[in-house]
């Protein structure tokens, strides 16, 4: 599929508290994609996220997530980081119009047991972070898209 | 096809509002279209390396855009640029700049690690360059363990570290004997029409535009024109863009001089003085266009050409002085056009001074019985790059040969040091000696080291 002929932009939303991998996210898709292909937003907490997922008009087509982001403002421990993540999958999924909505979470956990747990709340996929190499990011972001609209 | 490089009224000063400013580029307008081979060319302080670092996001621009795939970089944060910069652009330098405490695979892996690439897959995508840049045996060891070809082929494997689109090379062949800057110029190719990258290349050689597809011709930070080669054409296209350059020159000197004369002047003088400097390239030229004006003769030509750069000469040591003096009378003799000059040399250009040097250093080493770590074998081949450019009088040799390692010297005994630098002033100065430079094999002496 030749994605610069769609109407819509491929909406993407990533969620990380760490600096770089947001310089890289806002980068990417530019560099080795087409910057009027995607339409990137990035957060760098849960809950700014929520306000902007919460309008209407953005529903996103993927949402790639750190599983443990820390409040911006707690010292809490990674179980309760997790827990929260927990929480924004499950609600997310919840909602009828977010059911396109895929929901990629990786983490630096390469415990199967945090695999299984996220994949139980309706996790579409998990990776482990900084395994994905940068034009990597951007082919699989179009492998999830186009597999999302073909059914 | 897309430009996945555009600038819009580019300008760059350095050190601006002070006494010392200079307006290096100047309202520069440039597409560079997506898998597109290009060169930026011209001689010394036209720019050139300047607009490679403003569109790398090296250099801070003060006016004007530059659009990599129609964003423009002036308006990313410093983090962006940093990530664009190891993401989105590779760059092969003429000195290579490895990092000497990292090994090559820790070299290779670095970029990666600079923008959040786990160490672990890192290393499996590190290990798939080292196999591509033919670099297995190599991965374990530290950059001053390698010869000068085979760090560049470190420094093109870090430059695809992260995958970029963009591959700049600063003067890449700078550096480096025939063998390896032709391997380097193949590689270059392979990453332009295999991978689809775009290439960009910045050089003074006029030789190492055989597969640049456009070149933009540059002055006095201004680009003059863009011209698009086509293949085989190289080199109508090299003698157009000479003929070009030399309109533009000061005629003063030249006004006898024929247009056709000129350009196999400068051909000559860039194939023939492969890796000199473009001072003493330059300095070659104006010799050989005196002898095509017949202000000179062949005896004095040869003597111009011999005498040390700093007395007004060119500093070629007598052999090779006598060798090119030899070739162009046979180009005098037989009344040779541009054409047919640059394609014999084209396709059989004279040794570098790499080649050379390293041809004299195996001559030299040729019965020395003790060992040479590849550190002395580069600290020999200074001694003898000063030497044969008349940098340095004979005297100094024995010295430099004979000082310890750790003063930057070869660190030999003092009648190593004694024999080798009568046998260098031997090939210096005595055209019988043939030091067989026609078979240099520098692979095999690095396998011998």
């Amino acid at each position: 599929m030749d994605l610069r002929i769609k109407k819509e932009k491929i909406k993407i939303i990533l969620i990380d508290d760490d600096e770089i991998m947001r310089a890289l996210f806002r980068n990417v898709f530019w560099i080795h994609g087409d910057k009027d292909v995607y339409d990137v937003k990035i957060f760098v907490s849960l809950e700014d996220a929520k306000k902007q997922i919460d309008k209407e008009s953005f529903i996103p087509d993927i949402i790639f997530l750190d599983i443990m982001i820390p409040l911006l403002q707690s010292g809490d421990c990674m179980e309760e980081e997790i827990k929260r993540s927990k929480c924004f999958i499950e609600k997310l999924k919840s909602e009828y119009k977010y059911k396109n909505t895929k929901i990629i979470v990786y983490s630096d956990q390469k415990e199967k047991s945090i695999k299984e747990e996220v994949s139980k709340l309706g996790a579409d996929g998990y990776i482990i972070k900084g395994n994905l190499m940068p034009k990597e990011i951007v082919n699989f972001v179009n492998k999830i898209y186009e597999s999302n609209n073909k059914n | 096809m897309s430009q996945i490089i555009k600038t819009e009224n580019l300008n760059l000063w350095y050190d601006k509002g002070k006494a010392t400013e200079v307006h290096a580029l100047k309202n520069i307008n440039i597409g560079i279209e997506k898998g597109d081979y290009v060169s930026f060319f011209g001689p010394s302080g036209c720019g050139k390396t300047t607009i490679l670092y403003a569109v790398s996001g090296i250099d801070r621009f003060q006016e004007g855009k530059v659009l990599i795939n129609d964003v423009d970089i002036s308006g990313l944060t410093n983090q962006e640029l940093a990530v664009f910069r190891q993401t989105g652009i590779g760059i092969v330098f003429q000195q290579f700049n490895l990092v000497p405490s990292l090994n090559v695979l820790k070299n290779i892996s670095l970029p990666m690690l600079f923008v959040g690439i786990s160490s672990e897959k890192a290393e499996i995508e590190a290990r798939k360059l080292i196999e591509r840049l033919d670099l297995t045996k190599y991965a374990n060891r530290y950059p001053h363990e390698l010869s000068g070809g085979q760090q560049q082929r470190v420094g093109i494997a870090r430059a695809l570290a992260n995958d970029p689109p963009i591959i700049i090379a600063d003067e890449p062949l700078g550096n480096l004997d025939s063998a390896n800057a032709k391997m380097v110029l193949n590689f270059l190719k392979e990453l332009n029409e295999k991978d689809g990258r775009t290439i960009i290349m910045v050089t003074h050689e006029a030789w190492s535009l055989r597969d640049v597809k456009t070149i933009f011709h540059m002055k006095d930070g201004v680009v003059l024109d863009v011209e698009k080669t086509n293949a085989g054409s190289v080199g109508n296209s090299i003698s157009k863009h000479l003929n070009e350059q030399l309109s533009s020159m000061s005629s003063e000197n030249n006004k006898n001089v024929s247009d056709e004369e000129k350009i196999s002047a400068r051909i000559l003088a860039n194939f023939l003085l492969r890796g000199y400097s473009m001072d003493e390239i330059r300095r070659f030229e104006s010799f050989v266009n005196e002898r095509f004006e017949n202000k000179i003769d062949k005896k004095e030509f040869r003597r111009l050409i011999n005498k040390p750069f700093k007395e007004g000469g060119v500093g070629l040591w007598k052999k090779k002085a006598e060798r090119v003096t030899i070739y162009l009378e046979s180009i005098l003799d037989e009344k040779k056009n541009v054409e047919h000059i640059y394609k014999t040399l084209e396709k059989n250009p004279e040794l570098s001074i790499m080649d050379e040097i390293h041809a004299i250093r195996n001559w030299l080493l040729d019965g020395y019985t003790g060992q040479i770590t590849p550190n002395q074998a580069m600290a020999l081949d200074q001694v003898i790059s000063d030497r044969v450019r008349d940098f340095i009088p004979s005297s100094k040799v024995v010295e430099l040969l004979d000082l310890s390692k750790n003063k930057d010297g070869v660190g030999l005994s003092f009648r190593a040091a004694q024999v080798m630098s009568e046998k260098l002033e031997l090939i210096l100065n005595d055209s019988e000696v043939n030091y067989n430079s026609s078979h240099v094999d520098n692979e095999n002496f690095e396998k011998k080291l």
